[in-house]
């Protein structure tokens, strides 16, 4: 029954977002920043054994206490160190045996000690690693809060997910899923959707259990439509998922801008998106909870996305963690010249990695093999394209010009701290001005200074 | 120097680009001035490119900074600020203007020169070469390039309608470039064509031009000189510097605000001044004046409005969040 009735509340619908699919969620501003990878399209890959690997064993002012020697055995998954506070485990990534002691300088500087072991190869599992035993339903939110955190499951920015879903637990408004790609190369939450859907919905239900919320809102970007058809594949008939769709806008995975596109709300500095009740997990950490419940193994993959364009090999791989990133790179193709940078990131944020025997020791990573970059760089000529692509509407040039020059106070008085460091400013200068990059440094020299002081900016004034 | 953000918009192009695409825009106008005035408009606006090239190469060897010819940025300078000239001035005229344009800009800092220096270097002219100034000949009345003027001989359409009446030319006319004035100002066709161009290459955005020529449009509107409103409004928008300034003064960017509610503000403003020098000032076409003023604001404008970011419109529901938590804790 074609009449124009029908035709017209069909189109009043779909004008009204009536379908769900149709909505384009996202958020003012921001850049558009067109996908250059190649490993996207290429299925989750291994890479031979790393002969080492390099675990951390101690944080920020803390040393763990050490449960194996030198030379002892060790399996994979097995507890190796824990911290004092009975917070804190480290889990063996390989099976093998212990090699050595030593300690490395992270990027900022700080030194941290470090266990080596030596791989065999086998990653035999210890008897510890059992799967869960009761079934989803009968098993409490807190038992899950427990095990996550004996697991020491830990969210991409590196904050212990039980905390997060201790501070969350029954409390949430909204439980989120990232599997948007963001930036120029990225691959992971993509790839994990396709070729771990299944793990993926199984962790994003435990931890609906947990959290104690009905449903999960999964983003997906634009180009993303296989990986939301393929989570929504395994997600079957169940009314427990709602996939939305978000604009082809960089820097969408960033959960501000998230909760925004989502509800409109906007949070500012110092506020996070858990603060207003909102959990935002990827992929990665949902199946690093399912492993733990379904095969009783701790955090001990690290998915690694190599791309860039001066990359030989670019795919997303599976690696223990503490493997180097020299082994990445040898498995890669090695370097084609001495010239040829590493970066950890993807080009957007992230450092250029310096000490390549430094261990991967996050659960997820993006290195991206670049040109050498010029450090010739122009003069501002005051466009104003930076500030048209800040998603945290500031002006990026004036913050940078007083960054330059040492006036924090006015910058902090521009926005200094909102900034939440996505390079859209520097990615759109048409002079490739570093202008990401010099706030980045900015905001973390002066993050413990008090804000804004009057007497201060009329000193900067003189 | 650590820096892992590399990455840089390959489509979006580099300054080179943005300037070559104002060179772009302003060449149909370029053209339509030489048809009206003959081949001493070229002349004019080449010699004020190469005078606004040439004393900004000086200034930065004296200042010892880079040499940045391939930017193009002088030579657009002396192009906007040559169409602002009449087409019979005397040559010294758009050399010193050019020259200005450039030194102006940068003593004050290069791209950072807190005010339209080409803005600036017309009302200098303004003040040093009035005469000349105010002399304009009759479109496709083509004056020698080795002549010259010295006293009034034409008549503006904006002069025109200053003394009360209404100019001899019917409205298409005057659309199309046929009314006389500045350079560049006489045709609004290929101004608008311009314009629309540098729209879709994200040179500039439409908050200026629309704000100024509307906020000028609707106080004519409100206080027209002359019986006829339509006509006298079509005049005064569509002849002399109105669009031209609208569109083109938007390109210096250091003059410019960065906001979108500085830019309507900005736009607003200029209309305004227009409208008043253009009603008490005894015929002058003020709008590349008014520019000049507003760009000097520029720069306070958008640190004013700079509190307007992300979760400015959530101020209170933030900032009660935040003491619940800190009474949590």
């Amino acid at each position: 029954m074609y009449n124009i009735n029908c035709i017209i509340i069909f189109i009043y619908c779909c004008v009204c977002g009536g379908f769900p699919m149709s909505k384009l969620y996202t958020f003012r501003r921001g850049a558009v920043v067109p996908s250059y990878s190649v490993a996207r399209d290429i299925p989750i890959t291994d890479i031979a054994s790393p002969n080492t690997v390099e675990l951390p064993i101690s944080a920020e002012h803390e040393k763990f206490t050490v449960l194996v020697n030198g030379g002892d055995a060790v399996l994979c998954g097995q507890l190796i160190a824990e911290g004092r506070d009975g917070q804190t485990f480290v889990y063996s990534s390989v099976s093998g045996s212990v090699k050595a002691f030593s300690s490395r300088k992270d990027i900022a500087g700080n030194s941290f000690d470090t266990i080596i072991i030596s791989n065999d190869g086998k990653y035999t599992p210890a008897q510890t690693c059992v799967p869960h035993s009761k079934k989803l339903s009968e098993t409490t939110p807190d038992e899950i809060i427990d095990k996550v955190r004996h697991f020491s499951i830990r969210t991409d920015s590196g904050e212990a997910l039980s905390d997060i879903l201790k501070r969350a637990s029954q409390n949430t408004r909204r439980f989120i899923l990232i599997t948007a790609s963001d930036g120029a190369y990225s691959t992971i939450n993509y790839r994990l959707s396709i070729d771990k859907a299944n793990d993926v919905i199984n962790g994003a239900k435990i931890i609906m259990r947990a959290l104690g919320v009905a449903d999960t809102d999964v983003f997906f970007g634009e180009d993303d439509t296989e990986a939301a058809n393929s989570l929504a594949e395994a997600a079957g008939d169940s009314n427990l998922f709602s996939f939305r769709m978000m604009k082809m806008k960089y820097p969408r995975t960033h959960e501000k801008l998230i909760v925004a596109a989502l509800t409109g709300r906007e949070l500012s500095h110092p506020l996070t998106a858990l603060d207003a009740g909102y959990v935002i997990v990827t992929p990665r950490v949902c199946i690093d909870v399912f492993a733990a419940f379904a095969k009783g193994l701790p955090s001990i993959n690290c998915y690694v996305g190599v791309d860039g364009d001066a990359s030989t090999y670019q795919r997303t791989l599976c690696v223990p963690l503490g493997t180097s990133y020299r082994r990445i790179i040898d498995a890669c193709g090695g370097l084609s010249d001495d010239k040829t940078v590493v970066c950890a990131g993807g080009g957007l944020i992230g450092d250029v990695i310096t000490d390549m025997d430094a261990p991967f020791v996050m659960p997820t990573a993006e290195i991206t093999i670049s040109k050498p970059i010029s450090d010739e760089c122009g003069e501002c000529i005051n466009c104003g394209r930076c500030a048209s692509a800040c998603p945290m509407r500031l002006m990026p040039m004036l913050i940078m010009a007083h960054s330059k020059k040492g006036k924090y106070a006015k910058a902090k008085r521009l926005g200094l701290d909102e900034c939440i460091e996505c390079g859209a400013c520097s990615f759109v200068c048409p002079e490739k001005l570093p202008i990401s990059f010099i706030i980045s440094e900015s905001k973390h020299v002066h993050k413990d200074e008090p804000s804004l002081n009057e007497e201060k900016m009329e000193a900067e004034d003189e | 120097m650590n820096n892992g953000r590399f990455l840089t918009a390959r489509e979006l192009g580099s300054t080179t680009t943005l300037m070559l695409d104002v060179v772009v825009a302003l060449i149909p106008v370029l053209i339509w001035g030489v048809v009206a005035f003959g081949l001493r408009a070229l002349l004019v606006v080449l010699i004020a490119s190469a005078c606004a090239a040439a004393s900004e190469a000086l200034i930065r060897l004296i200042l010892r900074k880079k040499q940045r010819f391939i930017d193009l940025s002088a030579i657009v300078s002396g192009m906007i600020l040559a169409l602002t000239l009449p087409a019979s001035v005397p040559y010294w005229v758009p050399a010193l203007g050019g020259a200005l344009a450039s030194v102006l800009k940068q003593v004050f800092g290069g791209g950072r020169c807190p005010f339209n220096s080409t803005a600036a270097a017309h009302v200098v002219l303004h003040i040093v070469a009035a005469p000349a100034m105010g002399y304009f000949t009759a479109p496709f009345e083509w004056l020698p390039i080795g002549g010259s003027v010295s006293a009034q001989t034409f008549k503006t359409p904006i002069e025109i309608i200053a003394d009360g009446a209404m100019p001899s030319q019917n409205a298409l006319e005057l659309l199309l470039g046929k009314g006389g004035g500045a350079i560049g100002e006489v045709s609004a066709v290929f101004i608008i064509l311009g314009a629309l161009y540098l729209l879709y290459r994200r040179v500039i955005t439409w908050h200026i031009p629309v704000t100024f020529i509307g906020t000028a449009a609707i106080l004519l509107g409100f206080f027209p000189q002359s019986v006829d409103v339509t006509g006298y409004l079509f005049v005064e928008l569509m002849t002399g510097g109105i669009i031209f300034s609208a569109v083109f003064a938007a390109v210096d960017f250091g003059g410019t605000p960065i906001s979108v509610i500085s830019k309507m503000i900005f736009g607003a403003a200029c209309g305004l001044l227009t409208v008043l020098m253009r009603f008490y000032g005894g015929g002058y076409d003020g709008a590349f004046a008014a520019v000049f003023v507003m760009s000097l604001v520029a720069r306070p404008l958008d640190v004013l409005f700079s509190y307007l970011r992300f979760g400015s419109s959530y101020k209170k529901k933030n900032a009660a969040l935040l003491a619940k938590l800190e009474a949590d804790k």
